[in-house]
């Protein structure tokens, strides 16, 4: 009678790799919807405080420029991340509505829905209009225009 | 029956290899649960950037360098041009930021930063000018007291002072009476600089009129022997004592920004004193509808008042070269 009520090896075994692999896969979706939520939210800080080091650089730039003179040569390097949490991210500079010298550093991300925007404001050079991709940059001083240009490094 | 095993249940003799399964689908569940776990970091990973932005990274350490630098050669100029002659100054400033660039470097590279300052003979590394200045009064001089007149055309000012000794009371008091001093841009627009007397009261006001039309005074007391009215310090003081400095916020909040003015008088009668312009252009060079041929009494004097050094700044981050202007005040 024992042996008639007892499970096949066979079964048994079946049973535990089923049970085992039901187990990981919960977990690996559980945790993949963790990690996208952690990505996400990674990313978005990370644009942020891209954002703020580039206002900043500029603005530096932009002290540096307020001489009697106008600099020889100014530049700023700055080694941002190529990538935010796995995932690129465009940079455009552009005017604002606020004043001539005021500007808008707008930053996006390619896998995640992430704009974020940084005031800069610059009384001493105008800065020129671009978009680039993130990773190391240069701030330039370019004096046949007078402008602060944002470029790849 | 030989050679026959005896027989054995079938749960029991396949145990140990079960085991061995399970064991094995264990390891590659744990090995599979590394690898996701090693190619999703690797694809998130992301750089700390809190420890990647600082004053020397960003460019603030070269403004304070600089800054540091240009206090300096202030001090040092103006240490050269109170104790040298006027043919030793320039040799001498020169020598002097020579003997500033070897200190300057030594100090900055134990820190892994290039700085330097150099004057180049070549250029113009000094800043000469022109002290405009009138002893008998605010009217236009040697062309029949004309009290409106353009003290000079399309100049920095560089210093301003004016002793204002007496008002006219035949013209009256109030603003429409006043002495009236413009500096005219016609792209920022107009700063005014008013002396009157108070109609009500003995009171004399100094005003200051920005572009924008909002207006500032100072008042002081009736003039005894006269009120020194300083625009670089921004303060009126009694002439009598000399040591009633008071400072006067209408005055510091003229903005003249290194941009180019035309200088001119309107009422010039309303005022009697004396002034003392500094400009940025050689004597040839300031148009002016004063006199100074040496008939007028007004002066048109050549003046050293400021330096050109060019200054160097390198680190792993920023390039900066920029020329300085060391102009702290006008000398004798």
């Amino acid at each position: 009678m024992m042996d008639d009520r007892a499970l096949s090896s066979a079964v048994t075994y079946a049973l535990t790799v089923v049970v085992a692999l039901s187990l990981t896969t919960g977990i690996v979706f559980g945790a993949e919807a963790l990690i996208d939520s952690q990505r996400e939210q990674t990313a978005r800080e990370q644009v942020e405080v891209v954002g703020e080091q580039l206002g900043k650089t500029l603005s530096t730039a932009g002290r540096l420029n307020a001489t009697d003179a106008e600099p020889e040569t100014l530049v700023v390097e700055r080694s941002f991340p190529d990538r935010v949490a796995g995932s690129q991210y465009r940079i455009l500079v552009a005017g604002s509505d606020a004043g001539p010298d005021r500007y808008v550093v707008y930053l996006e991300t390619v896998d995640f829905d992430i704009n974020v925007s940084v005031a800069v404001r610059l009384s001493t050079a105008d800065l020129r209009r671009t978009r680039v991709n993130g990773g190391r940059l240069r701030v330039r001083y370019h004096e046949p225009t007078r402008q602060l240009v944002v470029e790849h490094a | 029956m030989a050679g026959m095993r005896p027989s054995r249940r079938a749960g029991a003799a396949s145990t140990p290899d079960r085991g061995q399964l399970l064991l094995a689908g264990a390891f590659v569940v744990a090995v599979t649960l590394i690898a996701l776990t090693l190619v999703l970091s690797a694809s998130n990973y992301t750089a700390t950037l809190s420890d990647q932005d600082d004053l020397v990274t960003r460019g603030g350490d070269a403004i304070t360098v600089r800054e540091a630098v240009e206090h300096d050669l202030e001090r040092r100029f103006a240490y050269v041009m109170a104790n040298y002659d006027d043919d030793e100054r320039e040799d001498q400033f020169h020598w002097t930021v020579e003997n500033m660039s070897t200190p300057i470097q030594e100090r900055h590279s134990r820190h892994g930063r290039y700085v330097n300052v150099t004057q180049e003979p070549y250029g113009e590394p000094f800043i000469e000018g022109t002290r405009l200045s009138d002893d008998n009064g605010f009217e236009r001089p040697n062309s029949l007291d004309d009290p409106n007149w353009t003290m000079a055309t399309d100049v920095q000012v560089r210093n301003l002072t004016l002793v204002v000794t007496d008002v006219n009371d035949a013209l009256g008091a109030g603003r429409e009476n006043a002495f009236n001093l413009s500096f005219q841009n016609s792209e920022r627009g107009n700063w005014t600089f008013r002396v009157y007397q108070d109609p009500s009261g003995p009171e004399i006001f100094y005003e200051v009129e920005a572009p924008s039309g909002y207006i500032q005074s100072c008042r002081r007391p009736d003039l005894t022997d006269g009120h020194k009215i300083d625009f670089r310090t921004g303060t009126i003081t009694e002439i009598d004592d000399g040591t009633n400095l008071e400072p006067c916020p209408a005055l510091t909040a003229i903005d003249l920004d290194r941009q180019h003015y035309n200088v001119t008088v309107t009422g010039g009668n309303a005022a009697s004193g004396e002034y003392s312009l500094v400009v940025d252009e050689p004597p040839g060079n300031v148009d002016s509808t004063a006199d100074f041929d040496g008939d007028s009494v007004a002066d048109a004097e050549e003046i050293l008042y400021g330096a050109r050094v060019n200054y160097q700044y390198y680190s792993a981050t920023v390039t900066y070269n920029a020329t300085i202007e060391i102009a702290p005040e006008e000398f004798e």
